[in-house]
């Protein structure tokens, strides 16, 4: 389902960063015991960047449809160049579609990491897993990359042999005003705390959000329909 | 001053058709796109009325930083002889702001409302005018420092057709096909009377 999205800047010289939550940023990866990897760690992306100016709107939309792209930790999900110091290195996944209440196989094929779906996630009918192969069958630690219609959403990293990456999307979408020249592309859960957070009601297909510029000058969103409780 | 027209439809079926009146911007480009200005819904046999004002105004709208994603501007009215100037506050998107008298004179005449691409960074953007808040003409890539200029007559192009679809938009050639009726500068109304005859759709004006 598609749903149509109005922000209107009213009065802020600011651009809305959009990021799409992932209910377990928290605890984005576990191992075969379930219990949570402390060294790993989700990194947000901004799905959307608005940059209307003051009294300009911009539209967007949104669908809950999820892809991602494995890749070696070291490679950057752009990165197509199998050498590194002269030594062969497997290339990232094709980008590939995943969905709610599946698991996914992570391995090396001959030239890339492939992706296979394991079948139905039976813990969990709303998360996405993303499971490393053993040792034998994966060439390190590596990263997961997700992405919504072609744009990176957040990072997952690092994913060791026999563990299991993690990715809830339950709708929930994050509003965060910065000044147009303090944008930066990795966000951490703690950065986006004071987020303003948003979920479409389940009967809404269009959502108008207006930015404003209080008194005091503390922007506030403001949403039509109004938020279910998040 | 505002006319209020009165638009009968003094058929037995509209055959699914509407009534689209146009506002034909004065020395159009060929890549104008044309918006209907007025779309008329009745069914045959109704009155359906709309007024007229002479209030234009404009907006500019740009491709955002997502492939796919559209900003429009905020809308401004504008009145004959001025120009806006579209900018880029902060590396946002662009913003219309009344530009100086003396580039005015330089740009326009004084029949004609204009804006000018100042942005910087440079940004790529349509420029839209609307009369009465409603679309008349969008004019496709404004490049750096390009003026852009609107200028019409209260006259109005009247065709019949299926109801256009969201967003569609018509060329200049359109026009040709289209009644025009030039309404008297002191008319407060208009009845205009749709019929038709041997297949022919025609338009009738009695101006008061």
């Amino acid at each position: 389902m598609t749903i149509e999205f109005e922000l209107a800047n009213l009065n802020a010289e600011m651009v809305t960063l959009v990021f799409i939550a992932n209910r377990q940023d928290q605890q984005p990866v576990r191992d075969c015991s379930q219990a949570t990897v402390e060294q790993a760690t989700f990194h947000y992306t901004p799905w959307q960047l608005v940059n209307a100016s003051a009294g300009a709107r911009e539209y967007f939309s949104y669908s809950d449809t999820l892809s991602v792209v494995v890749r070696p930790q070291s490679a950057s999900a752009a990165d197509t160049a199998d050498h590194t110091d002269g030594q062969a290195t497997i290339q990232p996944s094709a980008l590939t579609r995943v969905a709610p209440g599946r698991r996914y196989l992570a391995f090396n094929g001959e030239h890339r990491l492939q992706i296979v779906d394991l079948g139905e996630n039976k813990q969990n009918s709303a998360e996405i897993c993303i499971v490393a192969a053993p040792a034998n069958h994966t060439s390190g630690q590596l990263a997961v990359d997700w992405y919504q219609a072609g744009t990176r959403i957040g990072i997952t990293e690092p994913l060791a042999p026999r563990t299991v990456a993690s990715f809830v999307n339950s709708g929930v979408l994050l509003f965060q005003p910065v000044s147009p020249d303090q944008q930066r592309q990795r966000f951490t859960p703690d950065d986006l705390a004071h987020a303003w957070r948003y979920r479409t009601p389940s009967n809404a297909l269009k959502v108008k959000a207006s930015l404003r510029r209080g008194p005091e000058g503390n922007p506030d969103y403001a949403f039509v329909p109004a938020s279910v409780s998040v | 001053m505002s006319t209020l027209f009165k638009v009968t439809n003094n058929v037995e079926d509209m055959q699914g058709k509407t009534v689209l009146v146009f506002l034909k911007p004065q020395n159009p480009q060929r890549n104008f796109l044309i918006h209907a200005w007025q779309v008329l819904t009745g069914s045959a046999g109704a009155t359906e009325t709309f007024s007229y004002e002479a209030t234009i105004s404009t907006d500019v709208s740009s491709a955002g930083e997502k492939a796919g994603n559209v900003i429009v501007s905020g809308r401004q009215i504008v009145l004959p002889g001025q120009l806006f100037a579209a900018t880029s506050p902060g590396g946002l998107s662009p913003q219309l702001q009344q530009a100086p008298t003396s580039l005015a004179l330089e740009k326009l005449t004084p029949e004609q409302c204009g804006v000018i691409n100042q942005t910087n960074p440079f940004i790529q953007f349509n420029s839209n005018w609307y009369v009465n808040d409603r679309p008349v003409v969008s004019m496709p890539y404004v490049d750096a420092n390009m003026t852009v200029s609107f200028e019409f007559l209260p006259h109005f192009y009247f065709m019949v057709a299926t109801p256009p679809m969201v967003g569609q938009t018509y060329i200049v050639q359109n026009f040709s096909d289209m009644t025009v009726y030039e309404m008297p500068i002191t008319a407060t109304e208009v009845d205009v009377t749709l019929s038709k005859d041997k297949g022919l759709w025609s338009f009738d004006f009695n101006a008061s």
